[in-house]
Formats: structure tokens, sequence, C-alpha cells
């Protein structure tokens, strides 16, 4: 599914969506109960007057069978992941803010085998992610686990802002320091150079991850994850040359935000890495194609519990209009023969 | 050992028998008797003292005068021995069997003093001991001395205030004490607790009486009033003043201090001010008033010490700051809770495994957590929706109803609690208990299905994400379900049948003898359609035919085809019954009705359609579906995870009519459908609003201890436990903000199991908590649940009943608990 699925105006997004909602989940009801279909989609308004409005919602639906819903719990699973396109800040947290008191676990689910359901669910994400409340354009896509919704672009536009206020804002925050790279490259790893185990650059704006697949707990000292990309420039941060620094042997001519996430526990919780690479494309290139490509490398279980039980988590990456993910790292108990 | 004991006045008679032949002994008449004084380690032999022997059998007597006992000793110790000298004979000497002890008749006591005002008329108390126990008080002259008669034991003198023995300057027979004469002795006129010796628990959260009060001593800032023993005292006599503060809490506001109001001078502090003398006059009345500062900080000590000299040893008290936090109670009277008297009245109480929980916890923090009053209604007053069978959550034995609040019922109770001056607000909390809390989701309303073979649909409601359900919606007391429905699964396609041809028994008359043609009438009457035939002559002399014309025959097609009409034959149930009504009478006629019947039943079956037809099909041959009302849902099957409906099954069309294993003829299966608004399940729900200053805690008696856990761990929040901000800790005066999990804990007594600090947000939880207990490593983790295990400290951010690992306040939440001002207890 994609944007404007649910056929609302922009205006009902705040009030007027149930009918419709209830509407269509009828229809995807029938699919559900006929074709065992599942259904995980985001609709959201197109653009968003901030001096009206106060909230950004979205709306979606999740749909399927009682084991595919017993499987994704969306209360504690579902992240909703908003990227800011004017400075490709990435925001990750759960959809829904835990209840501030003690809760009884849920009662263990036996999957019915012919029954099924679903529903809507909400998003205030300004609240959640803690948006700041100014002009901006912004991706929104929820991930529950592997699964991941469309996504959804949403414009924040101030009606009443005088235009030449709103090129001063704009060129104002164009001016804010990207964050310096982070982490910084070590031995062996981080590192931004091309690495043995480096996944091709995508030959179209993209970023591409490879992470070992599976792990044995007992033997796992490090989980070195790789990951290539090309994004567009505005993705980016391309440095003047008199800005330009050598690292790791190479001069750094663009910064490139990536934030990497790992989910999948029974609690959604993601860890996340907020990473700043840095380009080694030549300014030449970078003006040429307009992309900017670049690799890391890092130990992804370094001060992250990644390992501490049988899992399989699903690692996801974005930077601006570019996603990666869901990427499985599963881990395993070693299994000693008895003697 | 002495044998007998005298005075130094009076006199002893030994007598000696001397045994042997008369004749012998009779020649005696003399025997010396030589006394020995013992007196310490040194012996004093006394010159031999004759004495007369007369009569038989002989005896010698002598009458002894001891000395006087010496001025420096207590008493001295007499032996003896009697010598004879038979005549001719060699003397012979006899050792006195007995000791004696003699003792000063007369003892002197005689005082002296830098200021010889001091000495006149002191009163002092001697105390003997050994034979003879006794006090006796004495008074000297104005002189300072005393002379008299003591009981023949050791004996000690002690002087009574306002005296004060400053040295001894002699001791036996006479004896010479210097003393100091202070001007009197300083009691305690408030407070005035029943035993001096134990600490005061002194509730310092409540607001403070005066005077001072026995049953409840309150108040942080705590007045004293002070006076003399005896009204030995004169106005603007000085009383001092000794107050020794324990400072066991690092709180720096509200600080431990004597203060320096109406005290005459300032205030001296000494030991990291942990020491606070002053002194006060008394006033007219030969009273005074001083006040001690004993903070705010739960478990501080303070000793206070007053005299009418400044070494202030006439009187003590000493204290312990504790905290008091009174709690209502409001729950239905079919709830399992205790039943006590109090005040001859019957209130209802946690049972006696939770208030020790409570007692636990509260002795940790220096807090009581005492009953106020108890509420209780009947099951009739319960509000709609909240009263259900027990099984709805899965008990099978206990009180036959459970009570389940929500959001909304919390807000909509059939009783108040006490307020005002019936309330201990602002320093109490008010719980309402239930069996079960069930929140609203942050979902819209969600979709649940199952398909069924039976009467009966179970939907199991954790289908959607694990939710619950409840009649009543959490948010606003309006019905949870908001729609269900069903709908036959079948196939249409897979249900074709050809309507079925039955004939009634023809309508005959007897027709005319002449005729040009003859007319048969073809009826069906479920539809009430008819065709004519008509049988015609060949020629003009023939007889009319027997046999259906071609176009005769041509009527009927058109006839049965609009019969063939699907929703009409599934409205009548797929069935076509048609009448012949023709003329009979004789072979020709009857002919005809045959040739008719026989077309028809050709004809029909060579046209008749198969059409979907199914009892759960409607007329338009679609599977049926239908809504149905609230009351198909059946509140004794269901449970807070499975909403049971019963399919009605009166009409035909009713689904419980054919639902059904569908691969017996005319059953179908059905899906049933629920829209409701889902549910979670909670522990515990803090007021807000209206309800501020309320807790609805679940209650269960199998898991009291976990129980209060919770209701504790609400308080703690409202005592603003894990609750900072900026760089200290401004609920705890002088305390840095505790470390972060991500920080290293400096304080060595707060480590635990590794090296970080506690205080944590979000990890699941929602707010800021403590991760006590867990390790270095689970501090990594994105959601501390996973590490629940290890959790000790009550402030972690959740709990669970069933959870087997019981939690208390750790060290560090102790300390800061204990830190913080609970004059105000508002949730």
């Amino acid at each position: 599914m994609e944007q404007g699925f649910l056929s609302l105006n922009d205006a009902d997004f705040w009030d007027n969506y149930t009918q419709r909602l209830n509407t269509l989940g009828d229809e995807i009801l029938d699919e559900v109960a006929n074709k065992g279909v599942s259904v995980f989609a985001l609709d959201a308004p197109k653009q968003i007057d901030i001096g009206q409005r106060q909230t950004l919602p979205v709306i979606g639906l999740r749909f399927g069978t009682s084991a595919y819903l017993i499987k994704h719990g969306y209360t504690r699973q579902a992240l909703i992941v908003a990227t800011d396109l004017v400075n490709n800040k990435t925001y990750v947290d759960l959809a829904v803010q835990p209840r501030n008191l003690p809760t009884r676990p849920g009662p263990n689910k036996t999957p019915d085998p012919s029954g099924g359901g679903g529903g809507g669910f909400t998003i205030d994400v300004r609240d959640r992610l803690g948006l700041p409340w100014v002009p901006g354009e912004y991706l929104i896509t929820v991930v529950m686990s592997e699964l991941v919704t469309n996504r959804v672009r949403v414009k924040l536009v101030e009606s009443k802002q005088d235009p030449a206020v709103a090129a001063f804002v704009a060129q104002e925050r164009a001016k804010l320091p990207l964050p310096a790279i982070q982490p910084l490259p070590g031995r062996p790893v981080p590192s931004y150079l091309q690495q043995k185990g480096s996944p091709d650059i995508p030959v179209k704006p993209g970023i591409a991850l490879a992470l070992p697949p599976l792990s044995v707990i007992e033997k796992t000292r490090e989980c070195i994850g790789y990951g290539s990309f090309r994004v567009p420039l505005k993705a980016a941060r391309s440095l003047k040359t008199s800005e330009s620094v050598q690292m790791e042997g190479k001069s750094v001519n663009a910064r490139v935000p990536i934030k990497l996430f790992a989910t999948g526990d029974f609690i959604g919780l993601p860890y996340v890495w907020d990473l700043v690479v840095p380009s080694f494309d030549s300014p030449q290139q970078i003006n040429m194609s307009g992309e900017v490509t670049g690799q890391f490398a890092l130990d992804l279980c370094h001060n992250v519990p990644l390992a501490s039980k049988e899992i399989t988590r699903y690692v996801y990456a974005f930077s601006g209009e570019v996603m990666a993910g869901p990427v499985p790292m599963a881990f395993v108990t070693e299994h000693r023969d008895q003697p | 050992m002495s044998d007998k004991n005298i005075y130094d006045d009076e006199k002893i008679t030994v007598n000696a028998r001397i045994d042997g032949d008369a004749v012998t002994v009779n020649k005696i008449t003399q025997a010396k008797f030589i006394f020995t004084l013992i007196k310490g380690s040194a012996k004093e032999v006394l010159a031999p003292q004759m004495g007369t022997a007369s009569g038989f059998p002989r005896t010698a007597t002598c009458e002894f005068t001891p000395p006087k006992v010496d001025k420096t000793l207590d008493y001295y110790d007499v032996t003896y021995q009697v010598e004879v000298t038979p005549p001719g004979k060699p003397a012979v000497t006899l050792n006195g069997k007995d000791t004696i002890r003699v003792w000063p008749k007369t003892v002197k006591v005689r005082f002296t003093s830098d200021d010889v005002d001091d000495i006149k008329g002191v009163k002092f108390v001697v105390s003997s001991t050994g034979k003879v126990s006794r006090t006796e008080k004495k008074t000297a002259t104005d002189a300072g001395e005393w002379e008299g008669t003591l009981p023949q034991a050791a004996w000690t003198l002690d002087v009574d205030p306002p005296w004060k023995k400053t040295d001894v300057t002699a001791t036996g027979r006479e004896r010479e004490y210097k003393v100091t004469k202070k001007p009197f002795r300083a009691v305690f006129l408030s407070p005035d607790p029943d035993d001096k010796t134990k600490p005061i628990r002194q509730l310092i959260n409540l607001a403070a009486t005066t005077p001072w009060k026995k049953a409840e001593p309150s108040g942080h800032t705590l007045e004293f009033k002070v006076a003399s023993d005896k009204d030995e005292a004169k106005a603007g006599d000085l009383v001092y003043i000794e107050c020794q503060f324990g400072h066991e809490s690092k709180r720096t506001t509200s600080k431990p201090v004597l203060l320096a109001t109406g005290l005459d001078g300032a205030v001296t502090k000494s030991n990291s001010d942990k020491t606070c003398k002053g002194k006060i006059k008394l006033g007219a009345d030969k009273t005074a008033t001083f006040k001690v500062e004993l903070g705010q900080a739960g478990g501080d000590t303070c000793t206070v010490k007053v005299g009418s000299t400044d070494a202030c040893g006439d009187a003590t008290l000493q204290f312990v700051n504790w905290r008091r936090v009174y709690y209502q109670l409001m729950a239905p009277d079919f709830m399992a809770l205790e039943e006590r008297d109090e005040a001859g009245a019957k209130v209802k109480d946690f049972p006696a495994g939770a208030i020790a929980k409570l007692k636990s916890l509260g002795d940790s923090i220096f807090t009581e957590f005492v009953f106020h009053k108890s509420h209780t209604f009947a099951l009739a007053a319960a509000p709609a929706g909240t009263a259900l069978p027990r099984g709805f959550i899965g008990r099978a034995t206990g009180p036959a109803n459970v009570y389940i609040l929500s959001d909304h019922t919390f807000k909509n109770y059939p009783k108040a609690f006490s307020t005002g001056a019936d309330s201990k607000s602002p320093r109490e909390v008010r719980i309402k208990l239930c069996d079960a809390n069930l929140f609203a989701d942050a979902e819209p309303q969600q979709d649940v299905f199952t398909v069924v073979k039976t009467k009966q649909a179970d939907l199991p409601t954790d289908a959607a994400d694990g939710a619950l359900w409840m009649p009543k919606c959490s948010l606003d007391g309006t019905d949870t379900i908001t729609e269900i429905k069903w709908k036959a699964t079948l196939d249409p396609n897979a249900h074709k049948h050809k309507p079925t041809f039955t004939l009634a028994a023809p309508v005959l008359t007897a027709g005319s003898k002449k005729a040009d043609s003859r007319s048969i009438k073809i009826k069906e009457l479920t539809q009430n359609k008819e065709v004519t035939v008509v049988f015609a002559k060949s020629g003009m002399l023939s007889d009319v035919s027997t046999d259906l014309s071609t176009s005769e025959k041509g009527k009927i097609d058109p006839f049965l085809n609009s019969l063939f009409n699907g929703p009409t034959l599934r409205r009548n149930g797929n069935k076509l019954q048609f009448q012949i009504e023709a003329e009979t009478g004789n072979a020709r006629r009857d002919l005809r009705k045959t040739n008719v019947e026989s077309t028809l039943t050709a004809r029909f079956n060579a046209l008749a359609p198969e059409i979907p037809f199914h009892p759960a099909l409607d007329d338009n041959g679609v599977a049926r579906t239908g809504n149905l009302p609230l009351t198909a849902v059946n509140m004794g099957r269901s449970t807070q995870t499975l909403i049971a409906v019963d399919l009605p099954d009166t009409a035909a069309t009713d689904p419980g009519k054919w639902v059904g294993d569908p691969t017996t003829a005319g059953k179908s299966e059905i899906r049933v459908s629920c829209k409701f608004k889902p549910h979670r399940e909670g522990l515990g729900l803090a007021g807000r609003g209206a309800q501020k200053g309320e807790i609805l805690v679940v209650f269960d008696k199998d898991h009291l201890e976990a129980m209060i856990e919770i209701v504790i761990h609400e308080v703690g929040h409202q005592m603003n436990m894990t609750v900072f901000s900026g760089a200290a800790d401004s609920h705890a005066p002088g305390f840095t903000v505790s470390k972060h999990v991500d920080e290293d804990e400096a304080n060595a007594a707060y480590k635990n199991n590794g090296d970080k600090g506690h205080v944590y947000r979000d990890h699941g939880h929602s707010g800021s908590h403590c991760a006590f207990g867990l390790s270095d490593a689970n501090k990594l983790l994105a959601a501390y649940d996973d590490a629940s295990a290890n959790a000790k400290c009550i402030m972690f951010g959740s709990n669970d009943l069933a959870n087997a690992n019981r939690r208390s306040f750790c060290v560090q939440c102790q300390d800061y608990i204990k830190a913080r001002d609970v004059s105000t207890i508002e949730l």
C-alpha cells in the first residue's frame, strides 16, 4: 500500500478517519479470513500547517491471521521511525509509550488456527519522537521486528510565515554544524575504508548492509557489521576544501549521518547507533554525480548486549531518503553433546 | 569473716572454761586474756588482761572494752587467746573461737567547699551494704557537718542535687567531702514521655502540637519546656542545654540544630555542628522554653540534655525522626480483606501478611504506614461492568464475583473517601482495591474473528495484539464491543442444486361431451403462475387431439423458464410444485392429462438450472451475514481474553439453525467477528485530577507482599523518588543526583553487582527508576524487563504479582527517601 490508501483528506487525519478505517478494515478482514493475507501499512497527511496543528498524526493498518498478530505485538514491538530530510536526522522510539505503572504481562497466547483480526493504529509522531515543530519534511515508517510499513512523506509548513523569514531560517539551519565523525576509527574497527566483508556500493541511492547472519552466543566476541551506501548529496554535508580533514589516510570530503538500529525483541526497544560516516569521494566526483558514497565497518556487539540471549535481531539503516533492512542477525546457544 | 559485730562503745565479756581434774583446776584462780586488734593487714596485740577463775566446772571471765575505731578506719576486727598455768605445770594457751568486728558508734561527715555557703545543710544519702543494706537520707548542719550512728556495715555517701561531690578528702570513721552546690536540678516539663530512657519516635512530618503529645509526638521543630525539680530555682536562673545530633542524613536544609530563639546568648556549635550548646533563663514562672530543629530526615537521632550547670547532667531525652503516612482503603464488601474491631467499629484492612510487609518497608525508611479508615460497598452498588463472575479473570475459587476497575470506573465510585477533618490529608494515601485493573490500549478499536462449527463462538481477544477486553470501556464506560458480525463461510457455487419438481394431485372436472377443443391448465403453486395448453381437432370431423401440438408445447418452456428465478426459488426452498387442471371422464381426456404431465416433466428436466441453494445462503444466493446484539455475548463463558458469543437459533435464517460441519448437508461454518476496544491489564494506577491522592491497586490475597510493593512503589514516587532535576537532587538538599546506569558509581556503599550507577529512564519503562541489583551488563540492555529477575529495589520500573523476588528499598534509595520532606503526600 502507498501513502493515500485511506483516501482521506489531510484534515481527516485528525478527527474524521474512523468510518473509513472501519470500512477498509472490513474489506481487509475478508481478505485475511479468505486468503490469509496480512497487511501492515501507513498513511499520513501530506502537509501540515504547524501554525494550525500541534500534532503529526499517522494512521496505520495492521491485519493478519491470529498467528501473525500474536507474533507481531504492536503495543510492545512497534517502532516509529522518522527521518528529517532537511537535516538528515533520524528519530526512532517505541510507537506506544509504555504505561507509567506496573503492568501484568499478557497471558500466554495460542494462535487460533481459524482466527485473525487486526485494526488501525494512530501515532502522534511529534509527541512520540519529540520532533521540533518547525517547517521541514519527514519520511515516516513503522517497524515491527522484520515488518516494515511503507514510508509516508509529510511536509511541515507554516502558511503564515513570511517567505523571507522562512528563507532566513532555512539558511540558518543549513549553517548548523554537522556532528563530527562518529565513532572515530579504531583498530581494526570502526573503519570507513573498504573491507573484505564490505558489500558493494549500491549503484542507485541506497544502503547495503552485510551482517553476520548467525552467531553462537558463547563464541561471540564481536559482531562486525559492514555497510556501503550511496546517498543523494542533500543527505550529506559536503565539506569545503578548507574543511577537509584526513582520516585513515584519506581526505574526508563529506559526512553522512546514518541511523542504524537493531530490534526484534519481545519489547521492540532498539539498540541504536548514530553514525556520522565520512565519504572519501573527491569533490569533483561529488559535484558531478550529485551523490555521495562511502563505507563503514563496526563491531555491533561492542558495549551492546546484542548476544545476550537466543534471538533473531533485525537491523535497519536510515539516511535521508534511503533505508536498508530488515537484515536478520540470529544469535543461538551452542549445543553441546552430553558425554 | 567476723562472727560478731559490735560498736566501739560496747564491752565484750569472754568466758573460758578450764577442764581437768577437780583438784588441779580448783587450784587455778586466774587466767591471762590476750586481745589482738586486726586493722587491715596490721595486727596490734594488746597488753594481757587478767581474768578471775572460779566455780566448777572452772570458768575464767574477762571483760574487754574495745578501743575506739581509728578516724581513718571504717572498722577493725578483734581476736583473743586465754592462757592458764596449772600448778606445777607449763602454761596452756587456748585460741578464742570467734572474731569480733568493731564498728564506730559515731561517724562524722564533714563537707568542705570553696564557697562556704555551699556546705550549709548539705543533703546526702548514705548507702550501707553488707549484712545490713540500707539507704538513709541525711542532712548536714549549717557548718557542713553530720555526726551519728550508721549500721554496722560498709557505707558510701552521695550528695543530693543541687550539691555535687567534687572530691573525697578522707575515708574512715570521720570523712570529709568537698562539694559544690548547684542552684537546682533541671527537669523537662515537656516533652514528658513515660519512659525517659528510651528514644522517642518523633513524627517529624506531622504538624507540631503544643503541648507535646505522648500518644503522637509530632513536628520537626520541637518545643522543650524546662523547670527546676523542686521549685528550688528562681526566676533568672540559667538552665544549660546540650544537643547531640547524629546527623545520620546528609540533608542540608532544615538541618538539626538548637534554635537560638529565646536563648541567653548564642548557640555554640562543635564537633562538625553535631554538638550544640546554649543556655536559657528561667522566666517569672520559673520555667523556660526553647526549641530544637530535629530536621526533616527520617532516621536522624538527637539527644537533648539539660542541667543547672553546663555539665547538663540533670535530665536527658533522646529522639529518632520518623514519618507517618496514613491510608484509607476502599473495596467492595465481597473482597477477602481482613475484618477487625477498631474503636468499637468493624473495619476492613489489609491482611496481616500485607501489613507486615508495609511495616518492613516502612521501617527501612523510618516511615510508619498507619491504617486510618476503610469504606466498603455492596455488590448491588458496584457500577455497571465492574462486578463480573470470578471466572472472567480466571479464578476458580473465592468470592463468586470479582471487582474490575478501569480508568473510568476508578473515577466513578459508589462511595467517597473521608475528606477534610475526617481525613489525614495531606499525609495520607487513599487506596482503591480491585481484583483486576484494565485500561484502554493506545490503538483504535480492533477486529477479531474466528470460524466456528457450533453455536458457541469463542473469540480470543489476544489475537488482537495480546489484548484483553471488558464489557465497559475503561475510558468512558461505554460498551467496549461496538459490533458483532457473523457470516457464513460457504462457497455458493459449491452448493448448486436443481429445484425440486413435484406434482400435486390434479384438479379434474367432468368436462363437456362435445367440444371443438380441450384445454389443460398447468399451475405452479409456489409462484402462483400458470399456463394453459389447448388440444384442437385436426379436422372438422376428427376428435380433439390427445397430443400436444408443437405450438402448444412451445408454451411450456417459457412458462418453466419464468419459474427458474433464483431468488424466488431460494425463497421457496428451491421447490416447484405443479398442478394440472384437466377434464376427465374418459380415456382420451385422461390421456391428454398424462401427456401434459409427461411433457412438463421432460421439459423441466431439460430446462431446470442448478442454482446455489443452502440454508446459509440468502435469497440472492449470497452467504448469509448479520449483526448480533451485545446480549449475544455470554458473560458466563467469557473471560478477559475471550469474547464468548452464542449464535441465535430461533428463526430458520438464524445462524444457530444451520451452523455445523460443512461436510454435512445443510450445514455451514460461520465466521464470527467482533469490533472491540482493546485493553491491557495493569496492577496499579495513580490518580490524577479529581483522583489525585488515590491509588488503584490490584488486591491479590495470594501475593500480598508483591501487592504492597506496588503500593509503596507508587508512594515512593510521590516521595519524589528517582525524580531529579539539575545537578543536585532538589528533593533531598545536600544530595547529589544519583549516578545513572551509564555513569560510574563513586560511592562504594551504593555499588551493587558492578560499578555503574542505578538511576535510569525509559528502557521499556516510563519515567525514572532504580536499577539496583542489575549487573553492569544488564544495564546495557535496551529493555530492562529482560533482567527484572535481578532487580532488588522497589523503585525498579516494573513488577508482577507472581514475581517471586521480593523487593525493598535499596540502600541508596533508603538514603535519599529518608532525606525527603514527607509533610505532604499527594499522589
